[in-house]
């Protein structure tokens, strides 16, 4: 069946200082379903990329088939026999799916011309075969679902028959009969000799699809084996490298009753059609639902970062949410989803960075008053204890726990009453987490409310006062109390969906 | 719900109700055409003796050749959310090579000819390399070169005139087959264009302008396309200084830098996304013609030629903010 | 903490650089020339310089934003002749006439910001259209654009003395020092940075970005005004193409005195530097009788060079790959608002 194998020793990638691979290794054989786990700033994502040609490694051997594997872009590595299926995903909006779907390999006619026609044949000729229905191959990308677009994303892979397949979180916005498919591509797959490699933190996807399995850990492999030897507590233990109950705070008794956040009705066409719900002081409401339900959507939209419809009240008082800047003087701050692009001035100090949203309120007459900045930023460091230099450091340089951290110290000296942090924690080290979830707890003691995303289920259950489950723009089901369970907030994530879906 | 293993049957497992929606990017590139419509009716209205018989088209369209040219090469490197503001310098310097050192008779001209052509393609091709290899924006790489061959084009030919080649002048006017070959060359860059569309290289400029970082990890090779691109911007521009200054009988050292507000406003009116992503050279010359007929409606209106000027810089404008407003990017 | 000296030195390193170029420059004309380096000549060469500087303030902020001013050329000349125009043409004293046509150039600005700002429009096409727009203008007004004089009291003003400092140098002195402590001390300085740096993420910090992005292009539009009304003076007249090398030596200035194009990092202070090496360029140039043309050449190339060194900077600092995907593109304006589909 398969001489296929992959192998990789010592591989070490460093960005800007910070070390995301330190001497790990990888060895899958072909015909293995092998699964990549580890949390967020393990290192899975450098590694994807290092195999997906998107980086070179700074040193260390790959091997793939028995020969020496060593590209310098995404091209080489497709070329070499490895199709990766991206988290971030690799369509283009304006092409088409088709032309998506055959890059590199589109049907031509004499002079170099592309046959449009029978490059759609083909994709519909695939998009059969593959047993996906309902996608117009001639339609952008860019008019495709979230859900939609993974799918595409693996087919592409797919179609380009590779000795090894990545698919690097392939189910986030997938209903479970989608994620059944795939399990049933992959393995197909898998059968036929390749070698499939296998990416998530999903431990039950990981366990029903999987045969192998490796974790990594701080940049390096830390446990390796066929997944019938890796009970699941162990593999968690490898993950975090401590026990969970140490990671996560004890929650306080109390039970707050004041509502400071009325929200009604609130809306912001296309994806988020319609949300109410009530915030208490103190409390810590979890989100959850499948990626891409309008849970970034509400997020913004709490903020005043899109338009939306729909009452807010804050204190008594309605807030118009126009712009951030309304929302930040009703008292309500967000920490963003990616902190290079939407948190951070990258190039700026870190003192810069942190005064930037109080800057009213340590000015005098227009001008910068140096003292009180000062005294407010060594505040807000020192409560977070964020390791740097010194305040004129660029961000740039800093860890990304730290650089979450002036984050957070930026979005505190606002001095919020309800904190909005869409998945905060991700890519972020297990210390730093746990000292995010401590300030949670500390904030809320102190009155601050906070509605929270997180993709990590076990987050949502071990943080949570209240879950609230977004399915299609809306509501589907507010869990309290007893009712937050992994498996709950699992089921409603995915739940409607298989009633629909039958037939 | 999920195949259990083994199952035999195959079944329809993913599905989606296909849904309906009508793609509003189109939108912009097929205005053009009626905007050029709607300005040929007003001109005839108007005026119509401005438009009456193939002399006064013929001598009309011949304005339009070196701009169409400039247009397409404008429009694939915008494709790529790029700007090419080297063209102004490319066809200053050819048109000052052209009245002086690059005059020659007969078949001698024929090399100097493709010297020109081969010029205006390595200075794009010099463009293409630093816009690819360094992190330095297309705007201020093109500002950069545009000086730096205008400078050349002024240090070798300081004043208008020149002596232009015998050759040129009588390859650059007069009919064939009873058109004006301005028509037939025109006709010959929308065949070309129709060609282009359905290569590869112009799905590259698309995937490189709708979303650069995917299209790297998609397989796109991003350096080489970019160097295509703007050294095709280069090699048009080069036509265009050979049409303009045959057609003008003499050379100028600044001639091209009307070139530059032109070919973007073309561009723009044409509809092209100016973010990136979609465009088109046929459309783009459609933004060539209307552009050109602002001047003659002007005319036609009895009204200064300086009004000309100004109102191609608030069609522009106008145009831009339009466009803007509906094409800006949403995150990918 | 306080930072040494050194610190503060390495961290502004191109504008010390800048400096340093522009004292070699300095040197190599008195080596070539002996009266390089008297009192007149340096003045003159200063001067020029002025000029620049002027024209290069409204350049830089609008630079520190990733944006650019290309209407400076018929905005410096609209001024120009504007006030030649109704200086000679009517009675009404300077005192009114020069405030309007500043007044004027602010408007022009206001319009090329709210393009920018509002309309996400690439601000080098909307400068673009406003150059020719605004020259299609002028050349209406003027018929055509013959040379008219200065008003005299202009000239006096400006070719003379005031505290015993040339007027010229006196009055950028002055700009300058405002334009520093803006950047530097004010909040608006800070949020101006921090849009330039990063738009969207200085919007979701609570900066109005649009407000903030419309306040550069005004400052060039009234730089160029003044400029110009200042250039009349010293020139003794008004054409309409007298603005035009101030689009290129403004841009350079700016980019010779270490701004990154990618917008944020940049000083006035830079600028200065920048100015007073174009000035030198140009006397040095002057001096072996290389004409317009190799100006030309020189700007082009010095622009790509000392961008290129800027953006190597830059790339030694940090890695920033899903940044730069969403960051301003080729011709991007810095306004990066996430409106649209969020997923």
């Amino acid at each position: 069946m398969s001489g296929g194998s992959l192998t990789i020793s010592g591989l070490r990638k460093s960005f800007g200082g910070v070390e995301a691979l330190r001497g790990a290794n990888l060895s899958c054989a072909g015909g293995e379903t092998h699964a990549l786990i580890g949390e967020n700033g393990a290192g899975k994502s450098t590694l994807v990329k290092v195999l997906s040609g998107a980086v070179k490694a700074d040193s260390g051997e790959i091997s793939l088939n028995g020969r020496p594997f060593d590209v310098s872009s995404p091209l080489e590595a497709q070329e070499a026999g490895i199709a990766t299926a991206f988290q971030e995903l690799s369509l283009i909006p304006d092409l088409t799916v088709a032309s998506n779907l055959f890059y590199r390999m589109e049907p031509r006619v004499k002079a170099g011309r592309i046959d449009r026609r029978a490059l759609r044949q083909a994709a519909v000729a695939l998009l059969e075969r593959l047993g996906v229905d309902g996608i117009d191959p001639g339609r952008p990308v860019r008019d495709m679902s979230l859900g939609q677009r993974q799918v595409l994303e693996v087919c592409k892979a797919l179609n380009r028959a590779p000795s090894v397949l990545i698919l690097d979180e392939p189910t986030s916005a997938l209903l479970p009969e989608q994620v059944g498919w795939l399990f049933g591509k992959v393995r197909e797959f898998a059968q036929a000799g390749g070698i499939a490699l296998f990416i998530s933190h999903r431990l039950e996807e990981i366990e029903s699809l999987c045969d192998h399995v490796t974790v990594l850990r701080g940049g390096v492999d830390v446990g390796s084996g066929p997944i019938t030897e890796m009970a699941e507590a162990r593999l968690v233990e490898l993950m975090l490298g401590r026990p969970v109950d140490r990671v996560f705070p004890d929650a306080p008794d109390r039970k707050s009753q004041d509502t400071i956040c009325e929200i009604t009705d609130l809306a912001s066409p296309p994806r988020l059609r319609g949300v109410t719900m009530s915030i208490k002081r103190g409390e810590i409401v979890g989100v959850g639902g499948l990626q891409g339900q309008g849970q970034l959507a509400l997020f913004l939209a709490l903020f005043g970062a899109v338009r939306s419809t729909g009452k807010v009240v804050v204190g008594g008082r309605q807030v118009r949410l126009r712009h951030p800047r309304a929302a930040l003087d009703a008292g309500i701050a967000l920490i963003p989803e990616d902190r290079a692009s939407d948190g951070l001035c990258m190039t700026l100090s870190v003192r810069d960075n942190v005064s930037l949203g109080s800057l009213s309120s340590i000015a005098t007459a227009g001008f910068v008053n140096r003292s009180k900045e000062r005294a407010m930023i060594k505040f807000a460091v020192s409560q977070l204890n964020v390791a740097m230099r010194n305040l004129r450091q660029d961000v740039a340089a800093l860890s990304g726990g730290n650089q979450q951290k002036v984050i957070l110290a930026r979005v505190l000296a606002q001095r919020p009453s309800l904190l909005l942090m869409y998945d905060a924690t991700r890519g972020v080290d297990v210390g730093t987490k746990a000292e995010i979830y401590r300030l949670m707890r500390e904030q809320c003691e102190s009155g601050t409310s906070i509605l929270f995303y997180s993709t990590d289920v076990v987050e949502l259950v071990n943080m949570s006062d209240r879950v609230i489950v977004l399915h299609d723009g809306q509501i589907r089901a507010h869990l309290e109390g007893v009712e937050i369970t992994e498996s709950r907030i699992v089921a409603e994530s995915v739940g409607g969906g298989l009633r629909r879906q039958v037939g | 719900m999920s195949l259990a293993p083994g199952a035999t049957t195959p079944r329809r497992a993913v599905q989606w109700r296909p849904s309906l929606r009508i793609s509003s990017g189109d939108l912009p590139l097929l205005m053009a055409y009626v905007y050029v419509v709607a300005m040929v009716v007003a001109v005839l209205i108007i005026s119509p003796a401005l438009l009456d018989g193939p002399g006064a088209i013929g001598a009309n369209f011949s304005l339009v050749v070196p701009l169409a040219a400039v247009c397409f090469g404008q429009t694939l490197v915008m494709l790529t959310r790029g700007i090419d503001l080297s063209v102004g310098g490319v066809i200053s310097a050819g048109s000052a090579l052209l009245a002086t050192h690059l005059n020659a008779q007969g078949w001698a001209f024929v090399p100097e000819l493709l010297a020109i052509v081969v010029l205006g393609g390595l200075i794009g091709c010099l463009n293409g390399m630093i816009i690819a290899y360094t992190s330095i924006q297309p705007f201020i790489v093109t500002l950069a070169t545009w000086s730096i061959w205008d400078g050349v084009a002024f240090g070798v030919l300081p004043v208008e005139g020149g002596k232009v080649s015998p050759t040129l002048i009588n390859a650059t006017s007069g009919n064939i087959v009873g058109l004006p070959k301005s028509v037939w060359i025109v006709a010959l860059l929308l065949l070309v264009w129709r060609w282009i569309r359905s290569t590869r290289f112009l799905d590259d400029l698309v995937a490189i302008g709708s979303d650069e970082t995917r299209a790297r990890l998609l397989g796109v090779r991003i350096p080489r396309r970019k160097v295509q691109a703007y050294a095709a911007s280069g090699l048009l521009a080069a036509l265009a200084a050979l049409w303009v200054t045959g057609q003008t009988q003499s050379g100028s050292p600044d001639g091209g830098d009307q070139f530059i507000l032109a070919s973007v406003a073309a561009v723009v009116i044409g509809g092209t996304n100016i973010f990136g992503g979609k465009g088109s050279a046929a459309s783009s010359t459609m933004g060539a013609i209307a552009f050109l007929l602002i001047p003659i409606l002007v005319f036609a209106l009895n009204l200064t030629s300086f009004w000309g000027i100004f109102f191609q810089g608030l069609i522009l404008i106008i145009a831009v903010t339009f466009n803007s407003l509906i094409q800006a990017r949403s995150r990918g | 903490m306080i930072e040494s000296v050194a610190d503060t030195l390495r961290k502004h390193r191109s504008i010390v650089l800048a400096f340093a170029l522009a004292i070699v420059l300095f040197l190599i004309g008195t080596v070539q020339a002996s009266g390089f380096a008297s009192y007149d000549h340096i003045r003159t060469v200063l001067i020029t310089a002025s000029f620049i500087g002027l024209v290069g303030v409204g350049q830089t902020f609008c630079m520190l934003t990733g944006g650019i001013d290309l209407s400076i050329p018929s905005n410096l000349a609209g001024a120009a002749v504007l006030t030649a125009f109704l200086a000679n043409g009517s009675s009404a004293p300077l005192i009114w006439i020069i405030p309007m046509v500043i007044g004027f150039g602010m408007v022009i600005g206001l319009i090329n910001g709210l393009g920018v700002a509002y309309a996400g429009v690439p601000p080098i096409i909307m400068t673009l259209g406003m150059n020719s727009a605004i020259q299609g203008l002028l050349l209406i007004y003027t018929h055509g654009g013959l040379a008219s004089s200065a008003p005299a009291g202009l000239v006096n003003f400006v070719d003379g003395d005031t505290l015993g400092l040339s007027t010229m140098l006196l009055i950028w002195v002055l700009v300058a020092l405002v334009a520093t402590v803006v950047l530097s001390l004010s909040t608006f300085g800070r949020k101006l940075y921090s849009v330039g740096t990063n738009a969207s993420a200085a919007r979701l910090a609570g900066v109005n970005v649009k407000r903030v992005l419309v306040i550069p292009y005004v400052v060039s539009g009234a730089g160029a005004a003044v400029t110009g009304v200042l250039l009349l003076g010293y020139l003794g007249q008004a054409f309409i193409t007298m603005g035009d090398t101030y689009l290129f030596s403004s841009a350079v200035a700016v980019a010779v005195g270490g701004a990154s194009i990618l917008g944020g990092k940049g000083h006035y202070i830079g600028t200065v530097a920048g100015a007073i090496i174009l000035a030198l360029i140009t006397a040095n140039l002057n001096l072996i009788s290389l004409g317009e043309s190799a100006i030309d050449i020189a700007y082009g190339v010095i622009l790509l060079v000392t961008v290129y060194l800027a953006t190597l900077r830059l790339r030694g600092a940090n890695r920033w790959p899903r940044a730069l995907r969403r960051g301003p593109g080729p011709n991007q304006t810095a306004v990066e608002a996430s409106h649209g589909d969020p997923e």
